[in-house]
């Protein structure tokens, strides 16, 4: 199937291709052709013959599939050397990992990575800021760097990719293999790099970067209009930098980049209606009347898969949408969430629980949960990184979604049926199961709960409970914030907005400081990839909520962990850290 | 091995601290305030004593352990006490963000590890002893040295090439597999030793490195494992087994070259003890440590470098 998207590319590509290519390639692809009549092979994993013969559409998908992958049409890994005598093989060096998705390169561990979009190659490079050739040629005599290297065109691009030989002549560093290509892979490649963000992505304009926001029907609307309120501040905020960024950038000599390329921010609230089937097509309508370059924040209380899935199709990237429900996956790459939500606490009773000493391989684990989201979500997690670590699946008692809690379940939970291991995946309903175990006789070796499930009747727990109960918590501890200056909190107050429990402004917050550092970083190149490629590079200093966030490339879940703790004595309890 | 050590000395000097014979080598002592005249070893409130055996006489720059007894008045050795011990630099007013650990073993013996020193100087050790009603305080103190840079080698073909002693911290890390692996025990395996540093979502360094080792691996035929390879996480959080088994393969490892991760805490031990911590993992260097079987120095390559070297570098090891 092919993305009309590609078959835009296509034709973007056959114009730009008319512009650069130089003599001999095209006979040989003309020979070729006539050769592909006689030799068969299938049209998708394609010999050399069959290389050339595919249409433009299937070169380019191939192309991407080489450029970010390294893999020949053939299906085999291409071969390269690194290091002047490193053998290497197509996995391992990509073009995308050091050049970026978006093809707009890197800078990591001292290595600088140029560009390496079509556009960009077959235009000479200059020393210093980007500036389309109008400027430059406007620019005072004095003022114009110096060029880098002149434009590449096809042969000389061939033979920096082969050889390592630049368009100037000089030696590429080392640290760039050098590719075993053929002709007719080499014309692929160059005919996606010719595509490659070639065009600025939709929902940019010469004064305007425009976002969207989605918000699901079933979603409170306290909870709503504390994340539409909070987004709305930080657009605010953003927009008041405009009149400074416009007057520097009338002197084009000092203009910084940070002048030329900024933007305004216009947000739309994409509010959808009706059953969750029913978003996906909301979602596309509200795109063809207005599409955005990304969509920011957003919240739902249900699944966000449709939302997920919408963004990952057409390839729009989506930060930090607030939801309890992402999409767990180790690939997918356009939204890219604060953490793993319940899934993830989950996950950390997992691994707090293969650390418990007392717990051995043979004790058997049982999971209570309703057949809710919430509850699927939890016993997912921790099950996923149970089985991960070797071992044995847990036992799940699956309760309906709602009515009192049986009562044979509550006798195996008071009795000598009484599991080692218990995880109560509850709301406040779980008090009075703890309190039949705190009564009898045989207590289990571990009991797990999710802070988040219990909310405020975390800290009413009566003490007897307290003893043998831990508690997966995904936030940063309030006896830690001390060491963590709260400007969220200052933001905030001085913009009348709540600080709410639900921690939905500080995690637009977050995104603020997200956006702060990411757009400015894509320059003029407003592509949706290098949004992701720069918010793969961001620091994170000051971040509110989280612990252990980080990015990287490719990391789609920006907390890395979640903390188990348990509840101290006391009317005022607060959350300890479980030791190990 | 080394309590009964510290026992054993503990044991051997205190006559000498009680009966006033040969001080040397004597136990340090609590010092602040000053203990009182014919009563030697006591701290604080005189409520309890506190010593250091004999392994805890110098703070180094970078990670420390040290070993204290706590003694009552009687000089019975106090079981179950909460110790709490903070590193800090009277002359500068400030201490270390790492929290010292402190592991009871028995006897009045504590093990404290943990005792990170980030810079020359006087430091202090101040502990806070606890057994029920009974609290009492102490502090140790220290010149530590300043740190002597290592000489380098004149770099050749573009790599800096020193050496260094490392000492090996005490943990236990995870493999790639999910198994705990105890670092000291893979480093002295009798095998010659390299350790890089990577994490999986890197772009442009470690593939570089990465490829390097796939290439000795090569290079060694039939038995790439007659070198013992450590790939170390720089993150942790993100590079859990699975992801350190599916880029194991991308590089086609094997038996012989173990990936290593854990907890933030012990890998960030690690790292230090090999100077190799950095804060922000895209501003990481390429880094080769070499080590010949049970070799007492490392050497410290820095940079990326050829195959050709690299295999040169290791011969020189392995012989």
């Amino acid at each position: 199937m092919i993305n009309p998207e590609l078959q835009a590319q296509a034709r973007t590509q056959e114009r730009v291709q008319r512009s650069v290519r130089g003599p001999g390639l095209p006979l040989l692809r003309t020979l070729y052709f006539f050769l592909a009549l006689y030799l068969p092979g299938p049209a998708v994993q394609a010999g050399e013959a069959g290389v050339a013969a595919l249409s433009q559409a299937e070169q380019i998908r191939l192309g991407e599939r080489f450029y970010r992958e390294g893999i020949l049409p053939s299906g085999k890994p291409v071969q390269a050397v690194v290091k002047g005598d490193l053998a290497v093989g197509g996995r391992m060096f990509p073009c995308a990992n050091c050049h970026r998705r978006s093809g707009l390169g890197s800078v990591e561990g001292g290595i600088i990575t140029p560009a390496n979009t079509g556009s960009k190659l077959f235009q000479p490079s200059y020393f210093g800021r980007e500036l389309t050739p109008a400027e430059r040629g406007a620019l005072p005599e004095y003022y114009r760097t110096p060029a880098r290297r002149p434009a590449y065109s096809e042969q000389t691009l061939a033979k920096a990719i082969r050889s390592g030989v630049d368009a100037t002549g000089r030696v590429l560093d080392s640290a760039m293999p050098r590719y075993r290509l053929s002709d007719g892979e080499m014309a692929m490649l160059i005919s996606y790099l010719q595509v490659l963000s070639a065009e600025p992505s939709p929902g940019v304009s010469e004064t305007t970067l425009r976002f969207a926001t989605v918000v699901t029907p079933e979603v409170p609307p306290r909870d709503r209009t504390a994340m539409l309120a909070t987004l709305e501040a930080l657009v605010a905020d953003w927009n008041r930098q405009a009149p400074a960024h416009a007057e520097r950038a009338k002197y084009p000599e000092f203009a910084q980049e940070a002048d030329l390329s900024f933007r305004s921010i216009s947000l739309a609230r994409w509010v959808l209606e009706g059953p969750p089937a029913s978003w996906r097509g909301q979602l596309e309508a509200y795109y063809r009347k207005e599409p955005v370059f990304a969509l920011l924040g957003g919240i739902s209380a249900a699944d966000w898969k449709p939302i997920h899935d919408f963004s990952e199709e057409q390839r729009i990237p989506c930060l930090f949408p607030l939801t309890d429900f992402p999409v767990v996956s180790g690939s997918d790459w356009y939204t890219l969430y604060l953490s793993k939500g319940l899934y993830q606490e989950g996950e950390a009773a997992a691994g707090s629980l293969s650390r418990a000493r007392e717990v051995t391989a043979q004790d058997t684990v049982v999971q209570v949960y309703r057949d809710t989201p919430q509850g699927r979500a939890l016993a997912a997690g921790f099950e996923a990184t149970w089985r991960s670590l070797g071992r044995k699946p847990p036992l799940s008692r699956i309760l309906s979604a709602a009515g009192p809690i049986p009562a044979d379940l509550i006798r195996q939970l008071s009795g000598k049926e009484m599991p080692p291991v218990l995880l109560l995946w509850l709301g406040n309903e779980a008090g009075s199961i703890l309190e039949r175990i705190s009564e009898g006789e045989v207590r289990p070796k571990e009991v797990y709960l999710s802070a988040s499930l219990l909310g405020s009747a975390l800290g009413t727990l009566p003490e007897p409970v307290r003893e043998f109960t831990s508690f997966t918590y995904p936030y940063r501890l309030s006896q830690d914030e001390t060491m963590h200056p709260d400007y969220a909190k200052v933001w905030l107050r001085d913009r009348n907005l709540p600080v709410d429990e639900r921690r939905i402004s500080s995690r637009m917050y977050s995104l603020m400081l997200l956006l702060n550092q990411a757009i400015p970083k894509m320059k003029r190149n407003f592509y949706r990839d290098n949004l992701l490629d720069q918010v793969d590079l961001a620091t994170l200093h000051g971040y509110p909520d989280f612990e252990l966030l980080s990015f990287g490339p490719g990391e789609r879940y920006a907390s890395k962990a979640c903390q188990v703790v348990t509840l101290s004595r006391g009317p005022n309890p607060i959350l300890i850290k479980k030791s190990d | 091995m080394k309590i009964a050590l510290a026992l054993l000395l503990v044991f051997l000097c205190s006559p000498a601290l009680y009966a006033g014979g040969e001080p040397a080598p004597a136990p340090r002592e609590a010092v602040s305030p000053r203990p009182a005249e014919g009563q030697p070893g006591t701290s604080g409130n005189g409520v309890f004593a506190l010593e250091l055996a004999s392994g805890g006489r110098e703070l180094r720059i970078g990670p420390n352990t040290l070993d204290m007894v706590l003694r009552d008045r009687a000089g019975k050795g106090v079981e179950g006490a909460r110790l709490s011990v903070t590193p800090w630099m009277p002359s500068m007013g400030h201490g270390v963000w790492e929290k010292p650990l402190v592991q009871e073993r028995g006897g009045g013996n504590y093990h404290v590890e943990n005792v990170i020193i980030i810079m020359g100087g006087l430091w202090e050790l101040k502990v806070a002893a606890r057994k029920g009603a009974s609290e009492d305080r102490g502090v140790f103190s220290f010149t530590v040295a300043e740190p002597v840079l290592p000489e380098p080698e004149p770099p050749r073909e573009g790599y800096q090439r020193s050496l260094a002693a490392y000492q090996i911290p005490n943990v236990s890390l995870i493999n790639q597999d999910g198994k705990a692996v105890q670092l000291s025990t893979l480093v002295d395996s009798g095998k010659p030793v390299i350790v890089d540093f990577i994490f999986t979502t890197c772009t442009t360094v470690c593939p570089i490195l990465s490829a390097g080792f796939t290439n000795l691996r090569r290079e060694l035929g039939e038995h790439p494992e007659q070198v013992q390879l450590i790939s170390i996480s720089i993150d942790p959080e993100n590079d859990r087994p699975e992801q350190l088994k599916r880029y194991r393969e991308r590089f086609q490892g094997g038996a012989g070259w173990e990936f290593l991760t854990g907890s933030r805490d012990d890998v960030g031990l690690v790292l230090k003890s090999f100077d190799a911590f950095v804060v922000d993992k895209m501003s990481h260097e390429p880094l080769y440590l070499l080590r010949a079987p049970n070799g007492a120095q490392w050497v410290r390559i820095k940079g990326l470098i050829k195959k050709s070297d690299l295999l040169s570098e290791y011969r020189k090891l392995a012989n």
